[in-house]
């Protein structure tokens, strides 16, 4: 009995996964970080960035593994992204000031400009009068703090890691 | 005959989980967690049902969440400098980074950053949108790089969750709601322009004060020591070296050297050593295999600290 329930169960999340998968490829969907890397493998520690895809564009969905998707993007090669910086689904959330969209119009709406912003953040800090915000440009965007993405896997290596399965992979 | 039995209780199972999709997309998470690692996958299902919910905090956008997390950074920072010897600070970014990729949300708007904050005091914090903070006081409790990545991935996992957006007061959202989704930016008036700024700066408050005086929930950080456990075991660390820093705590914790920051805002080490203890003894045994090009990497990084 014991046997039936483990094959049902293995059978059960087997379809699930075909399902979802089969759902998901052809969906189209937006980048939804700065900049989203499109690599040559579904890993970060192996392969190499062929292109990166900027913020918002849409991208199609051609075929899913783990938590990487293969995306086709106009005038990009095809290559693989993963999942954390797409965004595949319209919020399809109700204000008491706002009328709810369709679900399926709000797919088609840009992410970016959505009320916190750069802008919002400018007329916070002149009125905050802080000036702490280099401090945070600082690690951001200086030398001192960035790393090569490329260097990356090296790391892994020379620690004697590796990236198992599961999450990321 | 068995042969039948299991035939039709596939078919039947089949049946089942179809009608479950079409109905209610939850029915996934059942079937697929992290361990086959849909993550957000699953949500998409949503957009084939139309569920209206109140549009909550950790609803926003990645972009939304970087903004508010700049200015909480920026918060964070009036009180208190960077220490920034360049060894150290490439060292714990290099280290960060390779974490966040194996955790369950590598990606952010503007990817991860990790700081060191000028200060004796034992004390990390992260701020939403990938902004790491560690104290020189919690690194030196850290005796190897093993430990120093079970605190990065403690961190990275309050934002793999988004606790900090978890702690922005209920309702706060609701007036801007409709602007925040996108819908009604083009017809934001005067009013509606007042109230985006004063719950970006709410929320801004909420967050900083969660993070600067108040602490996380049992739960909270239970739920963080969690996934820091699963990205240490992904790639390979020790994760039991993470007790020795729940040690090097509660030591400190007697000897009275922090009455504020991490052991303020991160309590009970004897309780969290013994929920690792306990998480060790139940996952099977991962090999652990160190080099001593890590533990030399991370002596030379940490000299002065």
């Amino acid at each position: 009995m014991e046997t039936i329930q483990r094959l049902c169960r293995v059978v059960l999340v087997a379809i699930l996964a075909v399902l979802v998968i089969a759902w998901v490829a052809g969906q189209t969907a937006r980048v939804q970080v700065r900049q989203a890397s499109v690599r040559s493998q579904p890993d970060y520690f192996m392969g190499h960035v062929l292109d990166v895809i900027p913020y918002d564009t849409p991208t199609k969905i051609a075929e899913v593994r783990g938590t990487w998707l293969k995306v086709d993007t106009e005038g990009k090669p095809q290559g693989w992204v993963n999942e954390s910086a797409l965004f595949l689904r319209g919020v399809s959330a109700q204000s008491d000031s706002a009328s709810v969209q369709e679900s399926a119009a709000q797919e088609e709406l840009s992410l970016a400009g959505r009320g916190f912003t750069q802008q919002m953040e400018d007329e916070y800090r002149l009125e905050a009068g802080s000036d702490a915000y280099q401090y945070v440009d600082r690690i951001e965007n200086d030398a001192l703090y960035q790393i090569e993405e490329n260097s990356l896997g090296a790391f892994l290596q020379e620690g004697g890691l590796m990236l198992r399965t599961g999450g990321a992979q | 005959m068995k042969n039948k039995i299991i035939t039709i209780a596939t078919a039947c199972v089949a049946l089942v989980c179809t009608i479950l999709i079409v109905t209610s997309p939850d029915a996934l998470s059942f079937g697929l967690g992290k361990g086959i690692g849909f993550g957000d996958i699953k949500k998409a299902v949503e957009i084939g049902k139309k569920t209206k919910h109140a549009f909550e905090a950790t609803d926003m956008t990645a972009e939304q969440e970087y903004y508010l997390g700049r200015s909480v950074s920026a918060k964070i920072l009036g009180t208190c400098k960077l220490y920034e010897k360049p060894e150290t600070v490439q060292y714990i970014n290099r280290l960060g980074n390779m974490l966040a990729k194996a955790s369950d949300r590598p990606e952010l708007f503007n990817g991860y950053h990790f700081a060191i904050l000028e200060s004796d005091e034992i004390n990390g914090l992260s701020a939403p949108g990938g902004f790491v903070f560690v104290t020189r006081g919690l690194l030196r409790c850290c005796d190897s790089e093993d430990a120093v990545a079970a605190v990065l991935a403690h961190e990275i996992s309050h934002i793999v969750y988004k606790h900090g957006l978890r702690s922005i007061r209920t309702n706060r959202m609701a007036p801007v709601a409709g602007i925040l989704i996108g819908e009604a930016a083009s017809r934001a008036g005067a009013g509606q322009a007042t109230s985006l700024l004063s719950t970006f700066s709410g929320s801004i408050d909420d967050i900083s004060t969660q993070l600067i005086n108040g602490k996380y929930s049992r739960e909270t950080e239970d739920k963080a020591d969690e996934h820091m456990l699963q990205i240490l075991q992904r790639l390979g660390y020790d994760p039991a070296a993470f007790i020795s820093v729940l040690q090097a705590l509660a030591e400190n914790a007697v000897a009275g050297k922090s009455k504020s920051g991490f052991s303020k805002s991160h309590p009970d080490p004897q309780w969290r050593t013994s929920r690792m203890q306990n998480r060790l003894t139940k996952s099977p045994a991962i090999p652990v295999k160190t080099t001593p090009e890590r533990q030399q990497r991370f002596f030379t990084a940490m000299s002065g600290i």
